[in-house]
């Protein structure tokens, strides 16, 4: 009701009161309770880490060129010389069966996890507190609405102005908390490329500790690292997920 | 000089079916149109047809006295942008701020990388604001969208389609998601700009109650054809039957005339 009075009456109030204004006087636009700062802050973090992790390898004066050319020559080696020389065949298939069970195992345990725990998050099935984690991961996954999309061209918007005024507002915390899932998932994969092909990192010292110099304390100490490392990561992942809603 | 002329415009999907059928009328400036039909009528088609979100396969239409059914580009943008359309989904954009989904009215007439960084005057912010106070919403400038109720949500759309400035405003079941007291204020809403603003409205609308109501004139299609074309006054029982292909008793507006 209040709302057709004002229609029809066209109430002269004083707009200037409810408007705010940013540290230059000009008038704010952006929503009381805005995320996308917070989002960019997220990408520039993540960008800063990428940029640190490049320009703080040890290189070990390594000449460009060479390793690129030795790079390619060993490449050509890999793809298109195959050959045995410490297994044979038929040991190598059988250790294939093991990964293949190993993964096979991993899947089908994971699966049902999985299906456990999506009953539990499941918003329609379970109480707000479990869904709470989930909320905001799943929520960002909807899908872009075609509508928004056609509203903006209907008012004469451009390609441009429409990727920037809604599918990426629409998307991006779907893209943030992808970013961090793939960054979780890199994370361990980084851990177990150290420790496999001796690619530096604490996954090469839980090699060396496991495997090299059989210290088993070591292997303890650099273990419980990782998983608090891990946790660490996944509680903020999940913060930022949550926030960015 | 009527602000919109449909001639002959037929509109064919995949080579068989008919969504358009030889649709020819005229819209004078400041008229207030319903377009009654049912489902799958080709009332949607013909609303996009007008700002060209779909192409037609043959005929003209006229818009402010131009032949726009083939205009591309920049031409093609400045009819959209002096044609505002309202949805049935109110298609805002959740995340961003009452406000801003107002301002996005201007993109249109914005150049490109103004519009991608959101850049708008100080004078455009006012005018938002001065919009959005005319629909009663003037103290919800700065909640997310995803925060409004749905008949909120509406009054935005239509603030979004007033900041164009447009001469037509084409409402695609604008209350069709609505509770009976939020269709009245939207309702009320166009009713409103039309008088004042002289801005001409076509409407479509699946309740006829509401169309003899609110508009002098309405135009009834089926399967892609006009059957009636007339002052809303003189709609009869048996021309709405005709226009849903139904018997007597078939139509919950039968059920209402009996009640009442």
């Amino acid at each position: 009701m209040e709302a057709t009075a004002a229609v029809t009456q066209n109430t002269k109030t004083d707009l200037s009161q409810l408007f705010r204004h940013s540290r230059d006087g000009k008038i704010v636009i952006r929503a009381q309770h805005d995320t996308i700062g917070q989002i960019w802050l997220v990408l520039l973090a993540l960008s800063a880490i990428a940029v640190l992790g490049f320009a703080t390898f040890d290189y070990k004066e390594i000449d460009l060129a060479a390793a690129l050319q030795s790079t390619f020559a060993n490449a050509r080696i890999v793809f298109f010389k195959p050959a045995l020389t410490y297994d044979t065949a038929l040991g190598c298939l059988y250790q294939l069966l093991v990964t293949f069970c190993l993964g096979a195992l991993s899947t089908i345990l994971g699966a049902v996890a999985a299906l456990f725990l999506s009953l539990l998050c499941a918003r329609n099935l379970s109480r707000p507190s479990v869904v709470n984690v989930t909320k905001a991961y799943a929520e960002s996954i909807e899908e872009m609405d075609e509508g928004t999309i056609e509203a903006l061209k209907a008012s004469g918007a451009n390609f441009w102005q429409i990727v920037c005024q809604a599918v990426w507002p629409a998307t991006v915390s779907y893209m943030v908390a992808w970013t961090f899932m793939r960054f979780e998932i890199n994370f361990t994969n980084a851990v177990a490329m150290g420790a496999a092909a001796g690619a530096g990192g604490i996954g090469y010292n839980l090699f060396m500790a496991g495997s090299f110099y059989l210290d088993l304390n070591e292997m303890g100490y650099l273990t419980y690292m990782i998983v608090i490392a891990v946790v660490l990561l996944e509680m903020l992942s999940t913060r930022i997920k949550a926030k960015v809603k | 000089m009527p602000i919109l002329e449909m001639q002959h415009v037929n509109k064919v999907y995949g080579g068989v079916t008919k969504a358009l059928n030889d649709v020819s009328f005229q819209i004078e400036e400041g008229e207030f149109v319903s377009i009654i039909g049912p489902s799958g009528a080709g009332k949607s088609t013909l609303l996009r047809c007008i700002n060209r979100l779909i192409d037609v396969s043959s005929g003209v239409i006229l818009f402010d006295g131009q032949d726009i059914t083939h205009v591309t580009g920049k031409e093609l943008r400045s009819v959209r942008t002096r044609t505002g359309m309202i949805f049935q989904h109110y298609n805002l954009v959740e995340r961003l701020s009452v406000i801003e989904n107002v301002l996005h009215g201007k993109l249109g007439q914005k150049s490109t990388i103004s519009g991608m960084i959101g850049y708008y005057t100080e004078q455009e912010k006012k005018e938002a604001f001065e919009i959005l106070d005319r629909l009663g919403l003037a103290d919800q400038a700065y909640k997310r969208c995803d925060e409004l109720s749905g008949g909120q949500k509406q009054r935005v759309g239509i603030a979004q389609a007033i900041m164009q400035k447009p001469r037509l405003i084409l409402c695609d079941e604008p209350i069709a998601s609505l509770d009976p007291s939020s269709s009245k204020i939207i309702m009320d809403s166009l009713k409103n700009i039309n008088q004042t603003m002289n801005i001409t409205c076509l409407l479509n609308l699946h309740q006829v109650d509401v169309a003899m109501n609110y508009s002098e004139r309405i135009i009834g299609i089926t399967a892609g054809q006009i059957v009636y074309d007339g002052p809303s006054a003189e709609l009869s029982q048996s021309t709405i039957h005709k226009i849903y292909q139904s018997g007597k008793g078939e139509l919950i507006t039968d059920v209402q005339g009996q009640a009442v």
